[in-house]
């Protein structure tokens, strides 16, 4: 039932009844988006916590890529390309995880790269950085998925109690006092039309 | 004849680019296009092209000077033949490990890049090799599985080969001598290299296996990057064997191995330059790693 259609309910026991039910679920439904609702912010909160590490992570990866930038000058890009040949790349999938019940799209290792083949002290350094770095990112990346994610439903969330708080509840109060007024004049009127019809 | 090859080699690195040169290229004053020798090289080239065209300069300099003297040319062809080594040790990288698109140098007297790239597994690669007779002695049985032993090996060989060439022609015994020292030398700074990569006894094996008599190198090399380490080796050579060689044998055949030293050292520092350039690093990096002309 809309609303607007609240307004011309007939005003009956029958009428007072549903309204009253439903006011005291659309109630219910309330306090429990507003449970879910600091759940889900307990939870980026949580996730932000993680988020602080991101310009640590930042740092790191411009680090480890100035560093192998520097090394492939040093060394040429005849050496540094056929060198590039000699790792293993890693192997990333792409996975759907429930963040409180929101689908939240992460990406996950599947093999990580494999640089044994590699002799060159320097090599290996600078490609064990770079990949530190790169994971680092990528757990980055996936949690500001999942705040991102999280945070939208939060505030669909928010918007369904603020509408529920500001306008169902109030509409259906008011249309509950109205039925409820007019309930009890009907039922006054019956008494006395009784007492008078008895009094004959 | 001598003479004249030396004399030829001393006016080829009269045009060789000086330090301030390679700033005013990193500081962009002056494009590479701009020096007569790298006129060919356009701004809109490819890096990969650049590139090749400024390895073309480095062979095109050598080949002149091993055109210039029939008798002297094998030994000095020997020295350009290096790039040929690099190619097949970047071509073992390739089929060896995850097989990435590689760039060759544009040389090939005995195998060219577009025979080496058609050379799909190990044993195809040492065959190739001595068939062409770049291979001394037998391939050994490599024992750690790794591509950097190969390329060790490869290395070795092409010394020896390289003094090979050299005891086959005939030059005054005492210069031939001194240019088996210089060469000498140079190996045993590079064992320096190697020994940081492979276990010193590895190497040891490898050398001798080359049939190599390898001294230690007369300064101890404490660089602890590999990277560090072959710019210092670099550095070495230039002092203490190509200066010695540039006081003692200023107009006989020595010197044409030490000019092709400089000129493979320019082609190295130019492909710095750009490579440094494309990848945006500041130009006071790019300086500290290039090697200059003492």
């Amino acid at each position: 039932m809309a609303l607007q259609e609240l307004a011309f309910l007939p005003a009956s026991r029958g009428t007072l009844q549903y309204l009253r039910r439903k006011l005291e679920l659309v109630k219910r439904g309330k306090d429990v988006l507003q449970m879910r609702r600091d759940q889900l912010a307990k939870e980026v909160l949580a996730i932000m916590d993680e988020l602080r590490k991101r310009p640590e992570a930042e740092k790191q990866f411009i680090e480890a890529a100035r560093y192998a930038a520097i090394m492939r000058m040093a060394r040429g890009e005849h050496e540094f390309r056929s060198m590039s040949s000699l790792v293993r790349p890693p192997k990333l999938t792409h996975i759907i995880v429930s963040y409180q019940g929101i689908p939240v799209p992460q990406i996950r290792i599947a093999e990580e790269p494999d640089w044994t083949r590699l002799a060159d002290p320097d090599y290996r350094r600078v490609i064990e950085n770079l990949w530190n770095a790169v994971k680092t990112m990528i757990d980055v990346a996936n949690k500001e998925v999942a705040v991102e994610k999280i945070s939208d439903q939060l505030l669909y969330i928010n918007r369904v109690v603020n509408s529920l708080e500001k306008n169902v509840i109030p509409q259906l109060e008011s249309a509950l006092r109205r039925v409820e007024e007019k309930v009890v004049d009907e039922e006054l009127e019956d008494f006395v039309r009784v007492k008078i019809l008895g009094g004959k | 004849m001598e003479n004249y090859i030396a004399v030829r080699a001393h006016g080829l690195k009269s045009r060789l680019l000086t330090r301030n040169d390679y700033e005013q290229i990193v500081n962009g004053d002056k494009d590479l296009g701009a020096f007569k020798d790298y006129l060919l090289i356009g701004e809109k080239d490819t890096l990969e092209e650049k590139l090749e065209r400024i390895y073309r300069v480095y062979v095109s300099r050598i080949t002149l000077l091993a055109k210039a003297s029939q008798e002297y040319s094998p030994f000095i062809y020997a020295l350009l033949d290096r790039l040929e080594i690099e190619n097949i040790k970047i071509q073992l990288r390739h089929i060896l490990g995850y097989a990435r698109p590689v760039i060759y140098y544009p040389y090939g007297r005995h195998i060219g890049p577009a025979k080496i790239s058609t050379l799909k597994t190990e044993s195809s690669i040492w065959e190739a090799l001595r068939e062409r007779d770049l291979l001394t002695t037998d391939v050994p049985k490599f024992t750690t599985g790794l591509v950097a032993e190969r390329e060790a090996f490869l290395d070795f060989q092409y010394y020896a080969y390289l003094i090979r060439q050299l005891d086959a022609i005939r030059i005054d015994k005492e210069e031939k001598e001194r240019l088996v020292e210089a060469i000498g030398n140079e190996i045993s700074l590079y064992m320096t290299y190697w020994s940081k990569v492979l276990k010193p006894q590895t190497v040891g094996n490898l050398a001798k296996n080359s049939k190599l008599h390898i001294k230690r190198p007369e300064i101890a090399l404490k660089e602890e990057s590999t990277t560090d380490l072959l710019k210092t080796i670099n550095e070495m050579v230039m002092k203490k064997i190509i200066a010695r060689i540039e006081n003692r044998d200023f107009t006989t055949l020595p010197f044409v191995y030490a000019y092709n030293f400089y000129a493979r050292l320019e082609a190295q520092n130019l492909e710095k330059i750009l490579l440094g350039k494309t990848i945006g690093l500041p130009g006071e990096i790019i300086i500290r790693s290039l090697v200059f002309l003492e």
